[in-house]
């Protein structure tokens, strides 16, 4: 099993960096590509008009996409709160600073295509000591315990966005992830699809998919989820299923609300 | 909308978004890939499995379906009275608690603390998100998502699955990094009281099939040992009034004590069980015990008498003993003893010294005399129901009630008072208090006190004390 994980996780690897060999975006490219999107909302964009604009993945850690916010964009949510600076965009998740896992995320765009984006998404997450006990109540379980000091989590994604068609866009992320605390150090790999079902300029209804922590703790994932992109206002929700690579199943949400200013 | 409900409803709302926080919190932490720190073929993680309300009975009848095969099995006898939230408390010798249930009587305030529905509402905030109980904060795996309780309690069938499926993959989680986890299972309590004898048992033989199931999936890397903090009558209950009980028999129902001279006393009925515990002024204990024991609802009345004396009532006569200061205890009237308990005590005075027939027993024996009567363990467990620090506020008498009677604890609306009456616990009878302890483990004596778990089993001892580090 260990031979096979790492056989998937470097193959996957390669894959996901291919869209590098294509020459770098620059600012410019990123602020047409921005006023395009910005003009498709503003004339209240049908399926026909739809451009790229799914700036977050929902699923933990594993899922990202290729979009950016434009830049002076700030969005203020639960799950997130991120600034967008032309082709780079830096956030944090608010609930887990509640939680004291102090996290940061950048994302930098690599390429800005009407159809096609791709961002390398970088991030810290400092998770405290007996991060379980730090739960309000008890009514979840995670069976991560770590009673003898933090961990610290790295991730670091190639994320690439395609529209597909007016109606489909896909989202994949091909993640390293570097866990280190208590004296151990351990990097797995991930694959995240997202894919979109655009039913008009608010509503989309999702399919996640993906296998992670490769390597390490191998697992898949796979669920359907549902958004809502107003002018200010986003709000998504989803359930899913998780497996692991030794047949543990588990059944998790996700939600997310945010305003856009 | 009256100041206080609007009080809860907000208290409910803010905890039910801070347990939304902890749903996202949980999804982060369970999406950090854990490193496999515990070679295969090291020793085995040992997962103790608390299952709420597994009846020796219940248990018997699963093996006679093909469930456990190869398990070692002792009765387990559970602390009197019966109820979880104290056994729990007891057994993992978790931080006390202010009484046996969630409604209690505070003294100093002379007050019933979380009473009626809105303390049964109370019980999911308090112990789930508010403050919860140090026994339940014991498990590794208590349950998962908000709603687990709720799902639990109105379709405990339903709820197993999905239940018993995310405890397998906490532990299969945990037992990358430890040795010893607890997990809880509620799910078997509930079909007990709601669906009755033969719904617990298809339970447990589902409970065993997913346990071999995932111990296929892991060869020899989990052991198992199951354990229960009740057991259950198994039989349909009357459902009846401990007020009322009280006034039948002239003590004064009340919900605060005044005058030392007046014969009054406070039940505590939050929930259903066949026990009541019931404050008193402690020159009125015996008395309200005398004239409770007498009405047709009560088998027994335990009272405490102070300095270490005890007396049951049963019928209006008294039957009574002391516990010495090291454990052993002093039987007044062995014959009286024998005929209630079904026990040879009075051949016991031939053997040992007998002094105005007086039997004198130190504690093992006394186990090994009682456990296998009719109420199971008496004197042990009546005496430490009043001493055990487990309870701060213990009442002055304990009504131990037939196993075809119940408290009805609190009303629900409609026809909620005659739902879930197919079984019940809390009393002194064999089928309240016999629960079991199975082990894949090792071999097991024919029987055990369950608030001695931690001697035998040192490992969970040890876990338990670095979780609560």
């Amino acid at each position: 099993m260990a031979i096979h994980s790492r056989f998937v996780c470097a193959c996957a690897a390669v894959l996901a960096w291919l869209p590098l060999a294509t020459r770098p975006v620059s600012a410019s490219e990123v602020s047409a590509e921005a006023a395009l999107r910005t003009q498709a909302q503003d004339v209240g964009a049908a399926p026909s008009n739809a451009a790229l604009d799914t700036v977050n993945g929902l699923y933990p850690l594993w899922e990202h996409t290729g979009v950016l916010h434009n830049t002076g964009t700030v969005e203020l949510g639960y799950q997130r709160a991120q600034v967008g600076l032309g082709f780079v965009q830096i956030s944090t998740q608010p609930f887990l600073d509640l939680y004291g896992t102090l996290n940061l995320q950048v994302k930098v765009a690599v390429l800005v295509r009407q159809r096609l984006k791709v961002a390398v998404v970088a991030g810290v997450y400092r998770i405290p000591t007996n991060a379980q006990a730090r739960m309000f109540g008890n009514l979840n379980s995670t069976g991560l315990v770590n009673p003898y000091g933090p961990l610290s989590v790295v991730p670091l994604s190639l994320a690439k966005s395609l529209l597909l068609s007016p109606r489909w866009a896909v989202h994949w992320a091909s993640t390293l992830l570097l866990a280190s605390g208590e004296g151990q150090h351990r990097i797995a790999g991930g694959q995240a699809l997202l894919f979109e079902a655009i039913a008009n300029q608010h509503w989309r209804a999702r399919i996640h998919a993906g296998v992670e922590g490769l390597n390490v703790e191998g697992q898949g994932h796979a669920a359907l989820s549902f958004a809502y992109r107003g002018d200010v206002v986003h709000l998504e929700a989803g359930t899913g299923q998780r497996i692991t690579f030794t047949g543990e199943r588990s059944t998790f949400v996700m939600f997310d609300g945010a305003l856009v200013f | 909308m009256k100041p206080f409900v609007l009080q809860r409803t907000l208290l409910a709302l803010v905890m039910l978004s801070a347990a939304g926080c902890d749903a996202s919190y949980g999804e982060f932490l369970s999406a950090v890939p854990i490193e496999e720190q515990r070679a295969n073929g090291s020793q085995p993680m040992h997962v103790f499995l608390g299952v709420d309300g597994i009846s020796r009975q219940a248990f018997d009848l699963a093996r006679k379906q093909g469930a456990f095969p190869a398990w070692h099995a002792a009765d387990w006898i559970t602390v009197f009275p019966a109820v979880s939230d104290y056994a729990w408390t007891r057994i993992l010798g978790a931080a006390p608690m202010p009484g046996y249930e969630t409604q209690y009587y505070d003294p100093e305030e002379n007050r019933v603390h979380n009473k009626g529905l809105a303390g049964v509402a109370e019980h999911p905030l308090s112990q789930g998100l508010l403050d919860p109980l140090d026994c339940w904060n014991s498990f590794d795996y208590l349950g998962n998502g908000e709603a687990w309780t709720v799902k639990g309690y109105l379709d405990p069938e339903a709820a197993f699955a999905p239940t018993a499926t995310e405890m397998f993959r906490v532990l299969e989680r945990l037992g990358r990094t430890q040795g010893v986890a607890l997990a809880y299972l509620m799910n078997v309590d509930v079909v007990s009281h709601s669906g009755g004898l033969q719904k617990a048992v298809a339970m447990l033989v589902e409970l065993d099939h997913q346990i071999v199931a995932f111990q296929q999936r892991h060869p020899n890397r989990f052991t198992f040992t199951m354990f229960g903090d009740h057991g259950n009558a198994h039989k349909q209950a009357e459902l009846v009034d401990p007020n009322e009980l009280l006034r039948e028999v002239g003590v004064a129902s009340v919900d605060h004590l005044d005058s030392p001279a007046t014969l009054q006393a406070i039940p505590i009925v939050h929930v259903r069980v066949n026990s009541v515990s019931v404050h008193t002024h402690a020159s009125m204990a015996a008395e309200v015990a005398r004239r409770s024991s007498t009405h047709r609802w009560v088998d027994l009345a335990a009272v405490d008498l102070g300095h270490g004396h005890y007396a049951v009532y049963k019928n209006g006569l008294p039957l009574s003993f002391s516990r010495q200061p090291d454990g052993s205890y002093r039987i007044a009237d062995p014959a009286a003893w024998d005929a209630l308990l079904g026990t040879d005590l009075t051949a016991l005075c031939g053997a040992l010294s007998c002094d105005q027939n007086t039997l004198g027993l130190d504690d093992e024996r006394s186990f090994d005399v009682t456990h296998g009567s009719r109420y199971p363990d008496a004197f042990h467990r009546i005496a430490t129901a009043f001493t055990d620090g487990a309870a701060r506020t213990p009442p002055e008498v304990i009504l131990s009630m037939p196993d075809d009677v119940s408290s009805f604890g609190f009303h629900l609306p409609g026809g909620g008072d005659h739902a879930a009456i197919d079984g019940f616990h809390g009393a002194l009878t064999r089928g309240s208090s016999v629960s079991v302890m199975a082990s894949q483990a090792h071999p097991l004596p024919p029987a055990l006190r369950a608030e001695n778990l931690l001697t035998f089993f040192p490992e969970l001892g040890e876990h338990l004390w670095q979780r609560r580090q």
